[in-house]
């Protein structure tokens, strides 16, 4: 009996195991700098040899997710609206209960016009998350704060909120990424980010505008697929 | 006994029509709302709860102002006496507070539309630190301590944990809940009443100089115009402007609503006309021209003193009491 019940244990063990393993679509978000992992709040870290960069919140919304096969759709994400948060209690992963053979996967940054425009929601969407303009209505699609060197600002602070969902101040990003493995590891690459900004003139960006937009590029383009080798 | 199923869905049916028109009035001579009520489906508990909230202190950082301080019934949801709207600890913004009715029917806020959503509207007001100075994290952990606001939301969702989305479609709720529709000129277009000559005379000088922006029947077209009012130095308020970042958006504000006017005093963005008389004075002699100018402003108004007089007296079959006065849109018992 106590044999039977071993065997049944580890079946069902077994089995969790499987759908855990297969059943899942689970991308992981981590920002790095220099190839390292960034540690929020303490590590500093520098640009240029000569200044130190320290980063204090770091916040994201990753939204219409999306897997293709051979170009075509073959799974949208419904309400797919994911904040993303480094740092203290972080949350950088997203994982989807799905099993479907896909080349490509596709997702956004941020929040997309129709939802801008929808009213009130909850969850990763409610207001009270801290990512949403109340002077001016609109999401803020991602947040990066901290100090350096480079900021001739009070405590060298820098405040980036990236928003604007309206014409010709649109912000929202889209990131292709060519891959079929369910188990995705993205790269923020923080360092490549900050070199193309110029911290000392351009620190503090809290509304849409056309330096928002050029923001939200450049950040769109610091994330990478993580490759194995290194 | 198929028969009688039907009926009984056909009563159940009509019942929800009814029961929806008690919670808000849906004006015969009004177009179709623009709210998505599908989003936030309209139910006596939740406008309950939102009523409760607009006239609670609790949604400032001090506990000190409810929106009701400077968006008061009787002066159609508007700050009387009050160029400038003030705030908490007597701060003083920099505009005079909108007035608040009709509210399902309009899709952008503020003076300078800077607000996309009527569920988003309350936002502003409870963060800026003229107004409330409050963050909407610290109002729901206010509210979630208080036993008398879980009971509230567990009535209104069935759910006694408080949140953002809650908390701004409550209040989004009793907002949609201000009509105002049954005032002089409402039941004359209903044929309930005439006007008299004086006001006809009125009601046709109206059509022909004000109805292109103030449109009938919302008396607004919602759109953003500069009225030639010239710019406070001041206060340097280029409305529109803030928002699009665009160059011929410069000095233009939304198009009020002229409903209830007669108690909405002060008139304009920044409350400079405390009189009727002085805002059309400032329409026939008083227009300042420059290139975002309205187009239907650049011909001059011509009206005589008794022309003025009657388009006044059509203004004040605007007047709604019926609304004002409707204890259901008061502090809550």
């Amino acid at each position: 009996m106590i044999r039977f019940c071993a065997i049944i244990f580890i079946l069902i063990g077994f089995s969790v195991y499987l759908k855990a393993q297969n059943h899942n679509l689970v991308l992981q978000f981590n920002p790095k700098f220099h190839q390292e992992i960034v540690q929020f709040d303490e590590e500093y870290y520098s640009i240029t040899e000569k200044d130190s960069v320290q980063f204090d919140i770091f916040r994201c919304y990753i939204s219409n997710i999306q897997l293709l096969k051979n170009g075509k759709s073959v799974y949208k994400e419904k309400d797919s609206y994911h904040l993303l948060s480094f740092g203290e209690n972080p949350k950088n992963e997203i994982k989807i209960p799905i099993d479907i053979a896909f080349d490509q996967i596709e997702m956004q940054i941020g929040i997309d016009s129709l939802t801008n425009v929808s009213g009130a929601f909850g969850g990763a969407l409610d207001p009270t998350n801290g990512m949403y303009w109340t002077w001016q209505n609109g999401y803020i699609n991602f947040k990066l704060e901290g100090k350096s060197t480079l900021c001739n600002t009070r405590n060298h602070e820098f405040q980036y909120h990236i928003g604007g969902y309206q014409f010709p101040f649109s912000t929202i990003q889209t990131l292709k990424f060519h891959t079929s493995n369910p188990s995705i590891s993205i790269d923020i690459l923080l360092d490549k980010f900050m070199e193309n900004l110029n911290l000392s003139t351009t620190n503090h960006i809290m509304s849409p505008s056309t330096n928002a937009v050029e923001i939200a590029k450049s950040f769109a383009n610091s994330f990478i697929l993580e490759t194995n080798e290194k | 006994m198929r028969n009688s199923i039907l009926l009984l869905l056909i009563l159940s049916a009509f019942s929800f029509i009814i029961e929806e028109e008690e919670l808000m009035q849906k004006p015969k001579n009004f177009p179709k709302p623009t709210y998505n009520f599908k989003k936030n489906p309209l139910k006596k508990e939740t406008i309950e709860l939102g009523r409760t909230l607009f006239y609670d202190p609790i949604l400032s950082r001090n506990n000190t102002i409810a929106c009701s301080n400077c968006h008061l019934q009787y002066t159609a949801f508007t700050h009387v006496d009050h160029a400038l709207s003030h705030g908490i600890e007597d701060k003083i913004g920099i505009r005079n507070s909108p007035a608040l009715m009709n509210l399902a029917w309009q899709n952008t806020f503020m003076w300078d539309g800077a607000i996309n959503h009527l569920d988003m509207q309350s936002l502003a007001p409870i963060s800026n630190p003229l107004e409330m100075d409050e963050k909407i994290e610290n109002v729901v952990a206010k509210l979630q301590k208080d036993s008398k606001y879980r009971k509230l939301f567990y009535a209104a969702y069935q759910d006694s944990i408080v949140t953002g989305e809650h908390l701004l479609k409550s209040i989004s709720q009793f907002m949609l809940t201000l009509v105002s529709a049954n005032s002089k000129y409402d039941k004359m277009k209903r044929k309930e009443l005439e006007f008299s000559d004086q006001e006809k005379n009125g009601y046709k000088l109206f059509k022909k100089h004000c109805n292109n922006c103030h449109t009938e029947p919302l008396f607004t077209n919602f759109q953003f115009e500069n009225n030639g009012i010239g710019m406070d130095t001041s206060l340097k308020d280029f409305g529109r402007l803030r928002i699009t970042l665009n160059p011929s958006d410069s000095l233009k504000f939304k198009v009020p609503t002229l409903r209830n006017i007669e108690f909405s005093s002060p008139y304009m963005h920044d409350g400079r006309f405390k009189r009727l008389n002085e805002v059309l004075k400032h329409y026939t002699t008083g227009i300042k021209s420059s290139k975002t100018l309205a187009n239907k402003l650049k011909q001059p108004i011509n009206l005589t003193p008794n022309e003025k007089v009657d388009l006044i007296t059509f203004l004040l079959t605007l007047s709604d009491k019926e609304f004002l006065f409707n204890p259901k849109f008061g502090y809550p018992k």
